[in-house]
């Protein structure tokens, strides 16, 4: 057993000698290597330790929590004691409560770190966009690998441990030519190995293509109901609306969500299937199997074929609202990708945009979304025509939903999810 | 910890930063504890610049011999990243600082956050018990940093508390509206809400806004004459123009660059960015030395309409040719110091709120943001929770929910009045790559732009 294994072990013992009915304990421990870019070079070399524990006490149905970065047993003990004041003082709630028994898991990915090889990749990436993309600036960015144990354990008995490495490369950039500038791209991706150049890593060529190619941008023309073709990135932005505005804690707890009462109802297009997938060999879901509240993600399934198949509720918002806890945190994002390809769905278009960034406030209680296209193209008579600029969109999330268009059969994959182009009817564009 | 007994390892250009956050939360939602809880999170980190490049090591624990062994790691990093791409670059050199600890620091007991919750939840129910929901948070947040160069020794404790709310009903076809208002004030929790009169009056203001609002409208969109009070035009100037004017965002062909020494907005706006005092009160995040050793010192962006000055760290002023003025920082011990904004504000004008929404004869009056986000050629995207259609000089129908957007500084040369009363935003938080407590304060202003709408 390690030490932290017995850190989560003395620290459960001393909560309920301090008096708390039950307990439960996160321990992270972290070992992080970074190579930073910075004005397209390579400034900064860091290396990273840390220690992170998380307790909650449970007593009288009150409930605290208190975090500390340390493994000092002086400075843990002062922790144990705040957290049990802290329960003392807390209002009664009855939906606090810990995970049950399960069995002792220990999840082992194999991790190795190899420094050379995140200089040779990161320089080389630099010299290949310079080369291949030379108009483009790579004004940001970084590889790191990260090396994580993760323990869980609490006073029903739950032991949950998790080990993983993993390296984690990220850029942000755009495009210059003279006096014009285009808007900012970038992309972030995970990977269990370093085995091919970053340049040829997943959707890099494109976006960097797409800098380039949006370095003199044109507003929209007029204003009229068009398709957006969203990219993968911003698909992925839409599901993080569906989760916050629809099937999370937060809005079916408050009751302000329009699908408390539509499980196993229709609520988008039938050509939409989103799961949520832990177990897919192809992601490098490092550090997120094992659940902070003591449970291992299971797959699942949220919207079928249109039909809402789960919402997607913590122990406590279960316990608030009634609905089953399906144990699974919304990470492994997979979209069943349709039959088209890209380029033919975009000639089935009249008149929209491929939309690669969108900046807008969150939508209102009314799902209304309205922002300006941060990065796209002009899609006019089946073809992709100039980079846009000054142009908003404006749509309800609820109707976008049920009016997808196409869903292409392209995926991008990052290492942490899988997600097509998916195209929605009846937008409206503006010219600002 | 003693940081000092250090010193005799310290070598140019290397900084050693212990970093210590602290944050009490407790959050009451519908009268249910959805959180009560406390974080400490604190490190030692190592910083060495040597021919253009760093050399950066950190750790949670900070006992002895991990100390020691950071340093060792930050040496190395930077000896290796120097054999491989050394650049000559000398950094400007360091005035001679010491900023001993001049705030008592002092724990509070969770207790009382969670008691000041259940107050302000027990007035709200008293007082409005019709509401659909309503979510309090709390927080008493600090920061404390030591800091040892060969040049500077600093002791800083940063102390904020912050007060959210936000309020739900249902407009008459039964649809949810909700408002959400919050407050932010240098000073420990006990000191800042220890007059309770002050919580109770944003919650009955908070109440009110959300009465006018759920009888609101959607606005007309297209391009309009506005009035943007104090919140949203410190919000504007923080995202459109502030992080353009940020030194490495020059990397990413920020447009600011240009405009050095030219007009770029109308002559009426004057943009500082303050380090910690104006007009002899202390400003809600108070920079007295930056996380690189730099004094903080005021910045003046742009003045009477020309673009001054920029924000920088020691390596970017060498770059742009700039003088540093403390705006490195670091949100965490385990980060390294950014350039960052710390108290931007538009300074006052001559005109009234009342000769403002007088002059408006078709247009706007908005009030408070949500959020928003601007790119560096200054586009920028707010959202509005709030406004007034201003009809023939005066206020008409409350109006919900619409957004706002245009080029930053296109919108700022149509100004043409500019308010005599600042007030602060001390609540927020900036996210660039690493969070960290920023304020934002101004005047309302009166403009040109485009507003969202059917």
């Amino acid at each position: 057993m390690n030490s932290c294994q017995n850190l989560a072990i003395y620290i459960l013992k001393e909560l309920v000698k301090a008096g708390a009915e039950k307990a439960e304990c996160n321990i992270k421990h972290e070992k992080t290597d970074e190579l930073s870019i910075s004005d397209n070079q390579i400034e900064t070399l860091s290396s990273n330790i840390l220690t992170y524990i998380e307790m909650k006490a449970i007593k009288n149905n009150k409930a605290s929590i208190v975090r500390v970065y340390s493994n000092d047993i002086e400075e843990i003990n002062t922790t144990i004691k705040m957290c049990i004041q802290a329960v003392e003082n807390s209002i009664v709630e009855p939906g606090e409560d810990i995970s049950e028994t399960c069995s002792s898991i220990l999840l082992i990915i194999p991790a190795e770190k190899d420094e050379i090889l995140m200089y040779n990749r990161l320089k080389n990436f630099i010299d290949d966009v310079h080369t291949q993309y030379p108009k483009v600036i790579l004004s940001e960015g970084s590889i790191l690998y990260s090396e994580k144990e993760h323990i869980y354990r609490n006073t029903n008995g739950a032991n949950l441990v998790e080990k993983y490495g993993y390296y984690n490369v990220w850029s942000g950039f755009n495009a210059k030519d003279e006096d014009d500038v285009s808007s900012s791209f970038g992309f972030t991706y995970r990977f269990k190995k370093l085995d091919k150049p970053i340049i040829e890593c997943f959707n890099a060529r494109e976006l960097l293509q797409s800098a380039t190619d949006s370095i003199r941008p044109y507003s929209a023309t007029d204003k009229f109901i068009g398709t957006v073709i969203c990219t993968p990135d911003v698909v992925y932005e839409i599901f993080q609306l569906i989760c916050s505005l629809l099937i999370s804690d937060q809005p079916l707890i408050q009751e302000t969500s329009r699908w408390k009462e539509n499980l196993g109802k229709k609520v988008a297009s039938e050509k939409l299937t989103i799961s949520s997938i832990y177990s897919n060999p192809e992601f490098c879901l490092g550090g997120a199997h094992v659940s902070w509240s003591g449970f291992i993600n299971r797959d699942c399934t949220y919207i079928e074929k249109g039909v809402l198949k789960n919402f997607m509720v913590s122990l406590y918002g279960s316990r608030k609202t009634g609905i089953t806890q399906i144990h699974n945190e919304g990470k492994g994002i997979s979209i069943t990708p349709g039959s088209k390809k890209l380029n033919e769905i975009i000639t089935e278009i009249p008149k929209g945009i491929l939309l690669y960034g969108f900046s807008g406030d969150d939508p209102n209680e009314s799902y209304e979304i309205n922002g300006v296209v941060q990065s796209g193209f002009a899609i006019e008579n089946g073809k992709k025509t100039y980079a846009l600029t000054d142009t908003m969109i404006s749509c309800n999330l609820l109707d976008m939903l049920n009016n997808i268009h196409e869903i292409s059969s392209e995926v991008w994959q990052d290492g942490e999810s899988s997600i097509p182009y998916i195209s929605f009817n009846n937008i409206t564009i503006i010219k600002k | 910890m003693d940081i000092l007994k250090y010193s005799s390892m310290l070598q140019d250009n290397m900084d050693i930063r212990w970093h210590c956050n602290c944050n009490q939360s407790v959050s009451i939602l519908n009268g249910g504890m959805t959180q009560n809880s406390s974080e400490k999170n604190q490190g030692i980190s190592v910083k060495i610049f040597r021919n253009g490049v760093h050399g950066f090591a950190s750790s949670s624990d900070t006992d002895h011999n991990t100390i020691c062994r950071v340093v060792k790691a930050a040496q190395e990093n930077a000896a290796l990243l120097d054999s491989k791409i050394g650049r000559s670059i000398t950094l400007p050199k360091q005035v001679n600082l010491n900023i001993p600890l001049y705030y008592e620091i002092k724990r509070i007991d969770q207790r009382y956050i969670i008691d000041i919750a259940k107050e302000i939840d027990a007035y709200i129910i008293n007082n409005y018990p019709n509401l659909k929901s309503r979510t309090i948070i709390i927080t008493n947040e600090s920061t404390e940093k030591k800091l040892l160069t060969a040049n500077v020794k600093s002791h800083t404790f940063r102390p904020r508390a912050v007060f959210h709310l936000s309020m739900t009903t249902n407009d008459k076809t039964g649809l949810p509206v909700t408002y959400e208002n919050h407050l932010g004030e240098f000073g420990m929790i006990d000191e800042q809400f220890e007059d309770k009169e002050k919580l109770y009056s944003l919650v009955d203001q908070t109440y009110e806004s959300l009465m006018q609002k759920k009888e609101g409208g959607l606005a007309e969109g297209g391009f309009k004459q506005v009035i943007l009070s104090p919140d949203l035009a410190g919000i504007l100037m923080h995202e459109a123009i502030g992080h353009a004017v940020e030194s490495d965002s020059f990397q990413a062909n920020s447009i600011a660059y240009t405009m050095r020494d030219k007009l770029c907005t109308s002559e009426l706006i004057t943009l500082v960015d303050l380090a910690n005092t104006y007009n002899g009160e202390t400003l809600p995040v108070p920079i007295y030395v930056d996380d690189e050793g730099t004094k903080a010192e005021d910045v003046t962006i742009i003045s009477n309409g020309v673009m001054k000055d920029f924000l920088y760290n020691r390596k970017l002023a060498v770059e742009y040719n700039g003088t540093p003025k403390g705006n490195a920082r670091a949100s965490e011990y385990s980060d390294i110091p950014l350039v960052r904004m710390r108290n931007t504000l538009l300074l006052p004008g001559e005109n009234t709120i009342e000769e403002m929404i007088a002059s408006v004869d078709d247009g706007y009056y908005f009030m408070m943001p949500t959020n928003g986000q601007a790119d560096l050629n200054s586009e920028f995207m707010f959202g509005v929770n709030m406004g007034y259609e201003i009809k023939n000089g005066k206020l008409s129908r409350p109006i919900r929910d619409t957004t706002i957007s245009g080029k930053a500084f296109d919108v700022l040369s149509t100004v043409t009045m500019v308010g005599n009363k600042i007030s602060w935003s001390g609540a927020g938080y900036c996210g660039k790559n690493q969070w960290i407590p920023v304020s934002m304060g101004g005047p309302a202003i009166k403009c040109m732009m485009q507003v969202g709408g059917k």
